[in-house]
Formats: C-alpha cells, structure tokens, sequence
C-alpha cells in the first residue's frame, strides 16, 4: 500500500500541476478538495477520474461518486487496489 | 441602436430563417443519439455526414459561413465588397478538426475568417469575436458599436460552429453532456447537447429595417473559469445594464444548456433583476448549443417569435428544477409585446445581454464616434519570452498565486503581463479585452495529443477548458475581481489600427486592460497590454500599441 500511495501522490502532483510540492508534504490523511490540504477544485476532480481510468483501469460513470472517493489520498489508495483492473 | 437589415439561419432543419422558424414551430428537432470512439454515448444537432466535407476551396466551417452570410447578404442587398461593410465572425473553435491532420495554419481563425472575406471581395481585415458561448452576442455588439462609430455603414455578423471529436470528446470529459435529448430547467435534467449551424445578421446605420438592437452589455461573474456564479452576478449585472422595462419585454430568450449550474445559475440572475415573471425559453432543446452561432442563431428566431407574436416553448422543460420561480415558457404562447431580451454565458465567467425591439425606429442612429486625439502616455507592458521561462517571470514578479500553474500558456502570459501593468495603473474596475492571431492553439494541441490516438483516448478536462482563448480574461477578472466586460478577438496579424478602434469603442464604457496577447503553436509568447483610462481616443492608443509591437 505505502508503494502505491507514494506512486499515486507522484501522479497526482504530475496531472495537476502542484507546482512546488513535494510527495512527502503531502499528508495521505488530510482532505484533497476543500481549504485544508490541497485546497483542489472541481476541474481537478474531474482530472483525477480520467488519472483513474487512465492508470488503474477504474471507470466512474457519475462524478458524484469522486467526492467520496478523492476524501484523501489513504481512501483513494484503498479503492484503487479494491478495484483496478491495470 | 443600429438597425436590422436581414438575416439567416442555416442549420439541420433548414438553410433559411423562414425554413428554421417554420420548423420550431413544427416540433421539429435534430437531434439524435450518436457516440464516441470510447464508446460514451451523446445526443447532438449534426448535418448528415455526407454534407460535412472538405471542398476544393473551403472547409465545412467556411462553407456554412459563406452559406449563411451569402443569403442574408443577398435579402439585405448591400455590396458585401464595399470598404463600409466589415465583417464580424463568432466561432470559438473555427476549424479546429484540422489538428488531428496536423494542419495548424488553417485552423487559426483568423486564416480562417480572411479566406470567408476574401470569398465576398470584402477588403477589411475580419475580425473574429472568440469568447466562449456569448460569441454571438460579444459579435453583434461590436458591430453595433463599430456603426454607431462610423466605422462602418454596414456590418455582417456571422456565427457558427462545427462539431468534431475535439470538442464533443471535450465537454464529455468535463461530464456535461447529456446522452439523450436535453432538457433545459428540468428538475430531471442531466447536461447540455451539442450542436452546428451557422447564422448571420446584418446590421445598418440607415433606416431601411424594422428591428433595432437597442443596446448590449457583458459582466464578468470574477468566479471562476468553467462553473458559473452562484450568485448568477455577471448575467445579473448585464439585465441590470440594459435598463429593462418588463411590462414591454415578450420574453427573455436564455442560454438555458440545461447543465445543472447553468440554469440554475440564470434562474437566480432574472429572479434577482425583478424579472421572475417574464416568461422565458431556452431553444437547445429544439438545437442543442451550437456554441458559436447560438447568439445569432437564438437572436434570430427570437425576432421571428415577436414577429409572429408567439413565445416559444421549451423542448424538454416539463417540471420546474431550478431553486428560483421563473416563468419557463413549456409550450408556444401567444404575446402582443415587442421587445425581448436575449441572454448568454460561457466559460471564463462571461456574460452578455442585448435588448432588441420591433417596430419602425423612432429615431435615426445616435452617433457615437470616438473621441478626438490627445497625447496622454498610458501604462504599458510588452513581453516577448518563452512559455518555460514565464514561470521564472511569475516567481520574479507575482509569486503569490498557485493557481498560476494550473493555467495554460497563454492564461499565463495574460495574467503575468496584467500583473505587471497593474502594479503602475491607476486602480480601477477594468474591462480586459485581448486579440491574438494563434487563439488558443498551444493548449489546443496539447489537447488533440490526449484524444489523437483511438487506443489511447484520455480526454483531458484541465486541458479542455483552456482551449478558449478568452480563458486568460477570465483569469484576469478572477484575480482582480473584475466584474465588468471581458473580450477576446482573434486576427490574422497584430493589426493596431483595429485593435484600437475595438479597444476605443469599448473604453466608451470604462477603462480596459487590452492588447495583445499571444502564444503560437511552438510556444512563443508575446505580450503587448496597455491600461486604457475610460473615453481614450483610439489614435492614442494605437500610438501606444504600435511603440509596443512595431
């Protein structure tokens, strides 16, 4: 799991263009939307669906389902190993 | 106020006004169910494949151009050749099927609009009004203001837009289409259609027409580049611009894409100017949003409505979904009233509303020409660089701003060079108006490369809402929280002469932020903006534009 968190904060940082952070400033608990954390909004959610599809093989058909999915980088890691299928 | 001297629609359901007209009232709608290479299904207004061909000469975008503006032309019998008429072309996305060939030059829209002129021997450079979804209405007031100038005698406004992969696969990736039939203000609606058709109208300084477009405003919301104000604050601003006197307007003719944040955000701006009770409609469910050509072609039909005395229905509406009473217009109705209002909005917060009426105009065309010389120096930035080395520009003079990198590069020149200017600008609530030759090519490109291989489709959604050239007035707007108009115009050269003339006409309403501002296919950017003080004349800014770009 600590091998995939690790790869997933490298792509996020990648795809989203987080300038001047770095994987470790990244707390895995802390929330990605919102004011606190990453402070992402809603065009990177959207980013983030494709970055599933596109690395892990997941599918979301309706982007609601992003806001539980994107809480942190611990829920996203553990959906992502329940559900990939690359 | 200038005068309409005539009009025409060419879209799926017919190559004229009367054609289209006729087919609304019909029921009629071409909308069908097709899907995409990933197999994602959507609903959309297409011409028939066999119809959406290159010819010898044009491309399908340049022959429904000419089409459109050829009919309209020949019912206003002016002289489309004459140095008094000058086109105005809305498109936001011209040929932009090219890039998957490769062929950049001809999809700029400048090339583009020149080889449209060139077809009717007119000898101005066109101007191509590229602003999102108000295009069509950004369009026809810049005409407007350009005959009330003396600009011109005549103006053409041609609207249009063809569809292609880029663009569907675009909107599918940000989750905004729906896959069947759309249904605006609909508590059950679930995203927008796409749709083609080009539209033209000819506007006049003479007195040979029956409908005057009374006036137009556009507001930016300063919220946010692709979901509109929860407040609906720039649509809100507009209708309160326009000065409206409900008890004489027909009906509001809305954007009304049925998105969820669309409607509901234009539900809150007319319940908010007073105007709850006016019936409106929205004409995507009969067109799906054809985009560039939705503000003429909508203009257009809603004269057509007036002049008939009826209020269209809304295709698709049936139960009230958004938080605000409006008055949805369900099925046709009848009306005595001969004024309306048509409203718009699109990505980069841009709003616009014109108020148009009906009857034989009352009094000849206001002058309003553009104020004598002077030699007042104003403040100017030019920056010519690379895309890598404006972050280093950003890092040295702004630095406070992260958002910085999620924009484009053309988004980030605009927003350094603004930066930089207003550091020595008078503070001021500044409209941005920008012209460019190469739109958004950069980031289109980088868009393309995500959607070019069939086995590799990764539309990208933080590339797709950059591919918009007026996404950097928007970002200015939002980091200045600029709530007042904002432009982009696309030509085919640095020409002063006509950037100031444009840039004149809109500082008659308040002091711009305008200039150049572009970035071409292999990552040149060049910058030139000028803080322009309300009622400068154009001779001292083409002064200052031309220290800066000659």
């Amino acid at each position: 799991m600590e091998e995939l968190i690790l790869k997933l904060k490298k792509e996020i940082i990648e795809v989203l263009n987080l300038e001047d952070v770095k994987p470790e400033d990244i707390d895995e608990s802390a929330p990605l939307f919102g004011e606190e954390g990453l402070g992402l909004d809603s065009i990177d959610a959207l980013e983030l669906i494709v970055l599933m599809e596109k690395n892990y093989g997941i599918k979301l058909q309706d982007p609601n389902q992003g806001k539980e999915i994107f809480k942190s980088i611990n829920v996203m890691a553990d959906y992502i190993s329940k559900n990939r299928t690359k | 106020m200038v005068i309409k001297l005539a009009d025409n629609i060419y879209s799926p359901l017919g190559a004229t006004t009367r054609a289209n007209y006729d087919a609304v009232m019909a029921g009629y709608c071409a909308l069908k169910q097709y899907s995409l290479p990933d197999g994602s299904l959507y609903t959309a207004s297409l011409f028939p494949e066999e119809e959406r061909h290159d010819d010898e000469k044009y491309t399908p975008f340049e022959q429904l151009c000419i089409a459109s503006a050829s009919d309209a032309i020949a019912r206003a019998d002016i002289d489309p050749a004459s140095p008094r008429c000058r086109f105005f072309i809305s498109t936001t996305k011209g040929n932009v099927h090219l890039l998957a060939k490769g062929e950049t030059h001809r999809a700029l829209l400048g090339t583009s609009a020149a080889i449209i002129c060139h077809h009717f021997g007119n000898p101005n450079p066109p101007v191509v009004v590229s602003n999102a979804c108000i295009s069509g209405l950004s369009a026809q007031i810049a005409a407007m203001r350009s005959i009330e100038a003396g600009l011109c005698d005549t103006a053409v406004v041609t609207g249009c837009d063809v569809q292609s992969d880029f663009i569907i696969s675009g909107f599918q990736c940000l989750h905004a289409l729906s896959p069947d039939q759309c249904r605006p203000f609909d508590r059950d609606r679930c995203g927008l259609n796409l749709g083609e058709a080009a539209a033209t109208i000819i506007y006049s300084n003479s007195d040979k027409g029956e409908w005057v477009a009374e006036g137009g405003a556009m507001c930016n919301d300063a919220n946010h580049i692709s979901g509109p104000s929860r407040t609906g604050e720039g649509s809100y601003r507009c209708l309160q611009a326009l000065d409206i006197d409900k008890d004489k307007v027909a009906f509001i003719s809305v954007h009304g894409t049925s998105t969820l944040y669309n409607d509901e955000m234009e539900s809150i701006a007319i319940d908010r100017a007073g105007l709850a009770d006016v019936p409106l409609f929205s004409l995507k469910g009969v067109y799906g949003h054809t985009m560039g050509a939705a503000g003429v072609l909508e203009t257009i039909l809603s004269m057509q409505a007036v002049e008939h005395g009826v209020v269209f229905g809304t295709r698709g509406f049936e139960n009230l979904g958004v938080s605000r009473q409006v008055n949805i217009s369900a099925e046709n109705r009848t009306t005595d009233k001969q004024c309306f209002i048509k409203l718009l909005s699109g990505f980069g917060g841009c709003n616009a509303a014109m108020k148009f009426s009906y009857g034989k105009p009352s009094n000849t065309i206001k002058p309003n020409p553009i104020m004598a010389s002077n030699s007042q120096q104003l403040p100017r930035v030019k920056i010519t660089t690379t895309a890598d080395e404006l972050v280093d520009l950003y890092r040295t003079h702004v630095g406070d701003y992260p958002k910085f990198f999620k924009m484009d590069s053309l988004a980030r020149l605009g927003f350094v060079a603004s930066e930089i200017l207003l550091k020595d600008s008078p503070k001021a609530d500044y409209g941005v108006l920008l012209f460019n030759r190469s739109s958004s090519l950069a980031d289109d490109i980088s868009f393309q490369a995500t959607i070019q291989n069939r086995s590799n489709w990764f539309p990208s959604p933080a590339l797709f809402v950059y591919t918009l050239p007026n996404i950097v007035t928007g970002e200015i707007a939002i980091r200045n929280h600029f709530q007042t108009e904002t432009n982009f115009m696309v030509l085919d050269a640095p020409r002063t002469d006509i950037m100031a003339e444009q840039i004149a006409l809109a500082a008659l309403h308040g002091p711009q932020i305008a200039g150049w501002c572009d970035v071409d296919g292999e990552g040149h950017c060049c910058a030139a903006l000028v803080a322009v003080p309300q009622h400068t004349p154009k001779e001292t800014i083409e002064q200052e534009l031309n220290i800066l770009l000659k």
